[in-house]
């Protein structure tokens, strides 16, 4: 298989932008977005709901539906474009080298076919191999994620909400994928349930090696467990850098006032002012930056021109007027 | 404390049927012996996960549920008392629920106006039009719903998820409501918007000095918004104290397992896996069950601890805890 670039990238999405059909003009729900995931990490990406987040995560594997429409970008993966492959090729990559989970996945598993079934599908879909040994295989990867096997004949509705979880992580990793994107994996779990899953993926990816794209609203999970964090506003990247310094020392003012929405709970109890206004209405966004209507640092040209993603120090890149690009062409 | 309580809830029990057959019938204990003050302009925090009777309690406080057991007093009246339909009504008027999910809440076919107006209606708050107009502007104002000729005009699927939780606190401020139960206001929305519920809900507490019993999962906006905070395990009230007390001195094993879940960015890398619990499933209480709910996953169980109930042992002024560790 090619392997793709030396450096270590095993995704590169490039100028990538989604746009909704609708019947007056199109809305983009993601705006040329550039973002590159190296393997082996966990990058966390972060936005309130309509941000963009889920619409990126579907479109890297081409699993946006009408009216949703890539109009430009590339996603290139092991050094191929995903959004040029014929069908069967893509079939291929789907599952066996990115698997996806998405949001309340546990409801996705069939009712009606037992669990054992559920996980032997996807395997002889993809592998050539005997029924005896899938079925082999799926017991293993239930033991894995913490289920016992002899579980294995029962179905969806006799395991708890975080069991079925477990489950469908077990399902995503049965063909040992390069990568996982995980969309609010644990949004409509307990914390210790959603606890308990983190810590079996963290085990499961120092075991496999995969990479994580993982995607939700929850900054305090995402600072915990992700090496970095992108962050995601008007279906734009605004900010990404290292988890500490998103979360210690945040540039962007949206991901300020995002951290600063969350209740500690250590320290002086104080008020919280969190982010004044109403997210972007991408049917009619503003002509800049389209935070400028809710920051508290608008200046004149955010009001006119959008910010660039640029790189303010290596490795890490903003978008916003309060750092212009070091040669000075922002003005 | 000197302050009169308006709510007092004294060991409260709900029971479910489970099954149903010709001689035996089957009951699971949603609620188990839970007692709790709501005092005027404070808030009480119910924290915790699902299925453990924290929205039980709440529905059966706001008569939704009969209750099995226990005595609820409001203003020092049990409501049991209350089987005339005018008495109900000024109960409800006064003790009213919010709830998570504001897109459920609304009916899509009526205004904002009428979704303010209607209660002020049925409860006949309102002599004549330009009194109700009045009324409702003032409210929306309120609650942060401005312009708010506009806003009244509004259909529900015109207002984002905040504002349709704000139309429906701008309900119970429309009627005076003192008690307000909220469950769960604010887990369906996003994290900016949710810092301006909670900011409104606490200016309620100042302006208006409406009690507030504020039912979450997460036990760091119940720190912020609340003064005292009960911890809730499979129908039992396990912690109960001061919001700061049990959040920086969580003394219930269960307490220190939920605040260890927490995900606290601050403390990367230091502690991916829980504290050593047994990682069973959740118990279904029934009425004939026995010992403490938490045994079952509790790394100091004892053989007393599965025997008997742990009575509630007081550690400090306003700091309970329902366990063998301490005392009993």
């Amino acid at each position: 298989m090619n392997q793709g670039s030396s450096t270590g990238t095993i995704l590169e999405i490039r100028n990538l932008c989604v746009d909704y059909l609708t019947e007056k003009k199109p809305v983009r729900a993601v705006d040329r977005v550039n973002l590159t995931v190296k393997r082996g990490e966990t990058l966390g990406l972060a936005g309130e709901s309509g941000c963009g987040k889920s619409t990126l995560a579907f479109s890297i594997l081409r699993l946006h539906k009408p009216p949703a429409l890539i109009p430009e970008g590339e996603v290139i993966f092991n050094g191929e474009d995903i959004l040029c492959m014929d069908e069967e090729r893509l079939r291929r990559i789907r599952w066996n080298d990115i698997s996806v989970v998405f949001q309340s996945a546990m409801n996705c598993l069939n009712p009606v076919v037992s669990i054992r079934d559920q996980m032997c599908d996807v395997i002889l879909a993809h592998r050539n191999i005997s029924k005896a040994d899938a079925v082999a295989q799926a017991a293993n990867l239930l033991e894995r994620v913490g289920i016992s096997p002899d579980r294995m004949n029962d179905y969806p509705h006799q395991f708890s909400g975080g069991m079925r979880q477990r489950v469908v992580i077990a399902i995503a990793l049965a063909l040992d994928p390069q990568m996982i994107i995980m969309d609010e994996p644990t949004t409509a779990l307990d914390v210790v349930v959603e606890r308990e899953i983190m810590a079996k993926l963290e085990e499961l990816k120092h075991q496999f090696g995969f990479t994580i794209l993982l995607i939700t609203h929850d900054l305090s999970l995402l600072g915990e467990i992700s090496d970095r964090i992108a962050i995601m506003y008007g279906g734009r990247i605004v900010e990404l850098a290292t988890s500490e310094q998103v979360i210690l020392d945040p540039k962007h003012p949206y991901t300020n006032g995002l951290i600063n929405s969350f209740p500690l709970l250590s320290g002086e109890k104080k008020v919280l002012s969190g982010i004044s206004g109403f997210p972007v209405n991408l049917w009619d966004p503003p002509p800049g930056c389209y935070f400028a209507p809710r920051c508290e640092a608008c200046m004149d040209i955010c009001k006119r021109e959008n910010p660039p993603l640029i790189e303010i120090e290596p490795g890490r890149q903003v978008a916003c007027h309060l750092f212009p690009t070091p040669e000075g062409g922002a003005e | 404390m000197s302050l009169q309580p308006i709510m007092e809830v004294r060991h409260l029990v709900k029971d479910f049927p489970t099954k149903q057959g010709i001689f035996t019938k089957q009951y699971m204990r949603a609620v188990n012996d839970v007692s709790f003050n709501l005092y005027p302009g404070r808030a009480l925090g119910i924290v915790g996960e699902s299925g453990s009777g924290k929205s039980t309690s709440a529905r059966v406080i706001s008569l939704q549920y009969p209750r099995t057991a226990g005595e609820i007093l409001f203003q020092g009246n049990d409501i049991a008392t209350f089987t005339d339909k005018a008495s109900v009504m000024a109960y409800r008027r006064k003790v009213q629920m919010i709830f998570q999910d504001p897109y459920g809440a609304l009916n899509p076919v009526h205004t904002v106006f009428h979704h303010i107006a209607r209660p002020l209606q049925i409860h006949k708050i309102v002599q004549n039009k330009s009194e109700l107009e009045d009324k409702v502007y003032s409210v929306l104002e309120k609650v942060g719903l401005i312009p708010v000729e506009q806003t009244a005009k509004k259909y529900a699927y015109q207002l984002s998820g905040g504002q349709r939780q704000r139309v429906c606190i701008g309900k119970t401020l429309a009627l005076g409501t003192e008690v307000v139960l909220a469950d769960e206001p604010t887990s369906a929305l996003d994290v900016s918007i949710r810092l301006g519920i909670l900011n409104l809900m606490e200016a309620m507490k100042e302006d208006f000095n409406t009690a507030f019993l504020y039912i979450t999962h997460d036990i760091a906006t119940a720190r912020y918004f609340t003064e005292e905070i009960a911890v809730m395990y499979v129908g039992h009230m396990v912690e109960t104290g001061d919001s700061r007390d049990v959040t920086s001195n969580p003394q219930h094993p269960y307490t220190q397992l939920l605040l260890s879940a927490v995900p606290d960015p601050h403390k990367r890398g230091s502690r991916i896996s829980l504290p050593e619990v047994e990682k069973k499933e959740i118990p279904t209480w029934r009425p004939e069950s026995r010992g403490c709910p938490f045994a079952s996953r509790c790394p100091h169980t004892t053989p007393q601890c599965r025997e008997q109930m742990p009575p509630l042992t007081k550690l400090a002024d306003n700091h309970f805890v329902r366990c063998f560790l301490h005392g009993g």
